[in-house]
């Protein structure tokens, strides 16, 4: 949810990007594992959430650029939807009564 | 869809995987470069970890690890047999037989009694049997009044189908064909749910008066082979038995009917009212009204929701209300009331007629268990060479844990290998499955009776000899992986390996023992079956068998009329006395071991006794022709003609029965139907009808000069004799000869097959020669398995123990004493298989004493001679190990390593 989310934000990005952007809007709370990381988007290019293409980074190296395709936007939705209805309910349990 | 696509970019993966390994490099390498800019190098590469473990990972994402995993087991397991080819060969030999030979009689016990029958919802048919309530006795013929009575009356069948076979004589252009087919009730192939692929089936109409519609459905097979598929076939006519018939149906290909038990294939149908037209023995008969002559066999589709048992008893009631029918085998037998009830059963197990089921599974499960066993053999000599190699490979295996591989790694790997082997012994198998199911074809009715057998491979059995070959796999495969199992790195990697196998060595013994208890088993079995086949030849009273040649004539199907059949036969037998070659000429009504038999009742002159005896219509000098010696009085000779006093030689069985303490000769008896007194003149020594158990009964010869004419009944006999020559020399060379001289008399005779009486009594026992040679080849070849096998063993631990005969011998033992005790070894091994092998085979052969002539099951001579050839079997494998570790020079073994 957080790479879909990252790259409906920042547009194609390659995975260092988006390791990097989630780290600095959580202001470093979630620490992205690279170990976690490479996987997931393996995963998501199976699903067909994500799609891939070579590109040039912004120093001028070669990198792959990863951007949201129409599933991976439906995804999202459902996913975000999901995210709320738990912390919506997570929320009710704490609240002091 | 979504599942559509992943699978496409799966499939993408799989083929441009090199890509896309290349991809990921370069992407992670991109990410360390940028962590490196901003952290440092060596941090960077902290966090990151390892780069080709996350490779890995991620590319495990793909789902594509394990394949990988099996595809390098496969090249790795490819290698390591490459290596080894003599181990690999043996292998792939021995399971290629045991598999083989499972594959093929399972391809049998498939068609005849797995198979289901290919209609929609074929296990609603059932098929109506009937059966004795006193006796084992089970039948399902059926008159035509019995068909329409059960058809009209049964509440349970949404329709019952009668059927009935038949042969008969098709015209095609100017030559005819005789052909299988079937007379079927109109309904035959709607309650089948089968339709014509072209045209229709038949009318409730055309089964309604005898002899009036004469229309057929032809089979595919007939309609492509005979009329080259031409589609304007249906509504045309073709001739059967010179009668015009309208095509109008082509059944679909492949439908064979509801049965198994035909000579051939059905090849027509036609309703069952056109019956006198297509059987040329059922020319008079009155068929809606003759109650007594049985030839149908009925089949009922059972309505929704009816079960077998509620249908039995609904179909059993009826046969109660029958036996105040006009016919009187439902009420009266010969010996008393026949009590009958019916007896349903699944149309699916009754493709052979169900008093011969029984014999069928007898036979196949002994064929069964026989190739069950040679598959245990060969099982347990692969499991044991294979931890041979086990043991061998400890020193590559410990390298390999010690190298980080995991144990389940290595288990998958050695697995793998095992499958490998055992596939590729079960594709040879097949080749195996292919060449024994024909040979099994070949034999003449291997049944016991005709059965359509065919040889050959299709899905079903594809799929059992692939899951038998796989259980082969595992079974061989999983016993030496305890081995790998408990392998300790350090001391597999340490000690010589040639030192550290003696825990394998232990299970390789019990395999030999395993292997010789059940070769054992095989050889009582051969053994058994030989005997059999030699005593049942040995009930042919026939003298060389191989030098009398044996034609049937047919004269019923050309209608001769009585005078013609005398002057033919007188005819026929004169001439064929002229030819060279020829010693001796007769007609007999019924051949020795034919089959069948024809009795009549009889009493004594004065009444004093009354019997059913056989008895037999034969020329003069049948028994000289077939070398049947005269006991007393004397044989039939020309003088016996029309017209001269009433005579009839007895066999010994009838003179002892009838005369007991008195000479038979010139006493008389008569014929209760037609009444007819015939004096005996002599005594013959008894032969045998039907087949070599069959027991013998009293026996009355008639001559055939005296037989014309008498009654419809022996005038049917006589119009059905077969013709015996013998010949001096090669019969063979007779046939075209003997050929000509019956077509001289009438061009149209359909001389049936010739053949010696020797080939003729052989393919009556099918059964008996198909056991004792499929036998005696395996037992042979368990008994080479097992001499390979106990080989192996012996040369492997006087290999292993090497070290300690050379001490042993540096401390004086005499190398006689060493060749004692490796035999003594084997000798220990194959007596304690042969113990147990008594046991089982004891047990086993109980069950095929059904099968066995003339020998018991527990014979004594056959085990001790059994023992004894495993026993020279298994020395003879152990004397070149012997040799070996009687000359180990002991300074040379002192050094070794």
């Amino acid at each position: 949810m957080l790479i879909l989310k990252s790259l409906t934000r920042l547009g194609p990005m390659h995975g260092y990007g988006i390791a990097q952007h989630i780290q600095q809007l959580s202001e470093a709370v979630l620490q992205v594992e690279e170990g976690s990381l490479y996987p997931a988007l393996q995963r998501m290019l199976i699903k067909g959430w994500i799609a891939a293409e070579w590109g040039q980074s912004a120093n001028n190296r070669r990198a792959r650029y990863y951007r949201l395709t129409p599933a991976g936007k439906k995804q999202l939705g459902v996913e975000l939807s999901e995210f709320e209805k738990v912390v919506r309910a997570i929320t009710r349990v704490i609240q002091p009564a | 869809m979504d599942w559509l696509g992943e699978l496409w970019r799966r499939l993408l993966f799989a083929l441009r995987r090199r890509q896309f390994d290349r991809d990921l490099e370069e992407e992670m390498r991109f990410h360390l470069e940028m962590q490196a800019a901003e952290s440092g190098a060596a941090l960077a590469r902290r966090k990151f970890g390892n780069v080709a473990l996350l490779q890995e990972d991620s590319r495990e994402a793909w789902g594509w690890v394990a394949t990988d995993r099996l595809v390098q087991d496969i090249r790795y397991a490819a290698r390591a047999l490459r290596k080894s080819p003599g181990f690999a060969g043996v292998v792939i030999l021995t399971l290629a037989l045991g598999i083989g030979v499972n594959t093929a009689i399972f391809s049998f016990v498939d068609r005849l009694l797995l198979r289901p029958l290919p209609f929609p919802e074929s296990n609603r048919l059932a098929s109506l049997n009937f059966r004795s309530t006193r006796s084992a006795y089970v039948w399902d013929d059926l008159s035509y009044p019995d068909y329409g009575y059960f058809r009209d009356h049964n509440n349970v069948f949404s329709g019952l189908a009668a059927y009935g076979g038949v042969d008969a004589n098709i015209r095609f252009g100017n030559q005819t064909e005789k052909v299988s087919g079937e007379v079927v009730s109109a309904n035959y192939f709607g309650v089948l749910e089968v339709s014509p692929v072209f045209g229709r089936s038949f009318r409730a109409e055309e089964d309604a008066v005898p002899g009036r519609d004469p229309v057929v459905v032809l089979s595919h097979n007939l309609w492509r082979r005979r009329l080259g598929g031409d589609l304007g076939i249906v509504g045309r006519r073709i001739a059967i038995n010179d009668v015009n018939f309208t095509v109008v149906g082509i059944a679909p290909p492949g439908f064979e009917g509801l049965r198994l038990d035909r000579k051939e294939r059905p090849e027509f149908w036609v309703p069952a009212m056109m019956y006198p037209v297509v059987c040329w023995f059922a020319e008079a008969d009155d068929l809606q009204h003759n109650w007594g002559n049985h030839w149908l066999s009925a089949t009922g589709r059972l309505k929704p929701g009816v079960t077998l048992a509620q249908a039995e008893a609904n179909l059993s009631g009826l046969t109660e209300q029958l036996k105040a029918s006009p016919w009187r085998i439902w009420n009266d037998a010969a010996d008393g009331p026949l009590q009958s009830t019916a007896l349903l059963v699944p149309a699916n197990q009754a493709r052979v007629a169900l008093g011969s089921r029984r014999g069928v599974v007898t036979f196949l499960g002994m064929l069964l268990a026989v190739v069950g066993l040679v598959l245990l053999i060969a099982c347990a000599n692969v499991a044991s060479l294979t931890l041979a190699r086990a043991v061998k490979r400890r020193k590559e295996i410990g390298v390999r844990l010690a190298l980080g591989a995991g144990r389940g790694r290595i288990l998958q790997q050695l697995i793998t290998e095992s499958l490998l082997l055992s596939l590729m012994g079960g594709a040879a198998g097949l080749v195996v499955a292919l060449f024994t199911s024909q040979a099994l074809v070949g034999y003449q009715r291997p049944f016991r009776m005709e059965l359509l057998l065919e040889a050959g491979l299709d899905g079903r059995i594809l799929a059992f000899g692939l899951a038998l070959s796989i259980l082969t796999g595992l079974l061989f495969g999983i016993i030496p992986l305890r081995q790998a199992f408990q392998l300790e790195v350090m001391p597999a990697l340490k000690t010589d390996s040639l030192r550290s196998g003696a825990r394998g060595f232990g299970m390789r013994n019990a395999f030999v023992v395993a292997q010789v208890a059940l070769s054992l088993v095989l050889l009582v079995g051969a053994s058994l079956f030989v005997r059999t086949l030699r005593n049942a030849k040995a009930t042919d009273v026939t003298l060389d068998a191989s030098r009398v040649l044996l034609i049937d004539l047919n004269l019923a199907e050309r209608k001769y009329e009585n005078a013609r059949v005398q002057l033919f036969y007188a005819s026929l037998v004169d001439r064929l006395r002229t030819l060279p070659g020829v010693e001796r000429v007769a007609l007999v009504a019924r051949v020795p071991m034919g089959g069948g038999k024809n009795s009549l009742d009889i009493e004594s002159r004065a009444g004093s006794w009354k019997a059913n005896a056989d008895f037999n219509i034969v020329s003069d000098e049948y028994f000289q022709t077939i070398g049947l010696p005269l006991v007393r009085g004397r044989v039939l000779n020309r003088g016996d003609r029309r017209g001269a006093t009433g005579v009839a030689v007895i066999n010994e069985v009838m003179a002892r029965r009838f005369w007991p303490s008195e000479d038979p000769i010139g006493k008389q008896f008569q014929f209760l139907k037609p009444p007819r007194l015939v004096e005996v003149v002599g005594v013959i020594r008894d032969g045998r009808f039907i087949d070599y158990r069959d027991t013998v009964r009293p026996c009355f010869y008639i001559p055939l000069a005296q037989a014309y004419g008498a009654d419809p009944f022996i005038s049917s006999v006589v119009n059905r004799m077969n013709l015996e020559v013998r010949t001096v020399g090669n019969p063979v060379r007779l046939a075209t000869g003997i050929r000509k001289e019956i077509h001289a008399l009438d061009e149209d005779l359909p001389a049936g097959q010739m053949q010696t009486l020797e080939s003729y009594r052989d393919a009556g026992l099918g059964q008996e020669r198909l056991s004792a040679t499929l036998l005696s080849g395996l037992a042979v070849l368990a008994a080479l398995i097992v001499a390979i096998g106990l080989y192996g063993v012996l040369a492997f631990a006087v290999a292993q123990r090497t070290r300690e005969i050379g001490i042993c011998m540096a401390l004086g033992a005499p190398s006689r004493q060493v060749l004692r005790r490796v035999l003594l070894d084997a000798l220990a091994l194959v007596g304690a298989g042969i113990a147990i092998g008594f046991i089982a085979a004891l047990l086993l052969a109980r069950l095929i004493s059904s099968l066995l002539y003339g020998v018991s099951s527990t014979d004594p001579i056959t085990y001790a001679g059994v023992a004894g050839i495993l026993i020279v079997v298994g020395e003879l494998a152990a004397l070149l190990p012997a040799l070996r570790a009687s000359r180990v020079d002991p300074v040379l073994a002192l050094r070794y390593e």
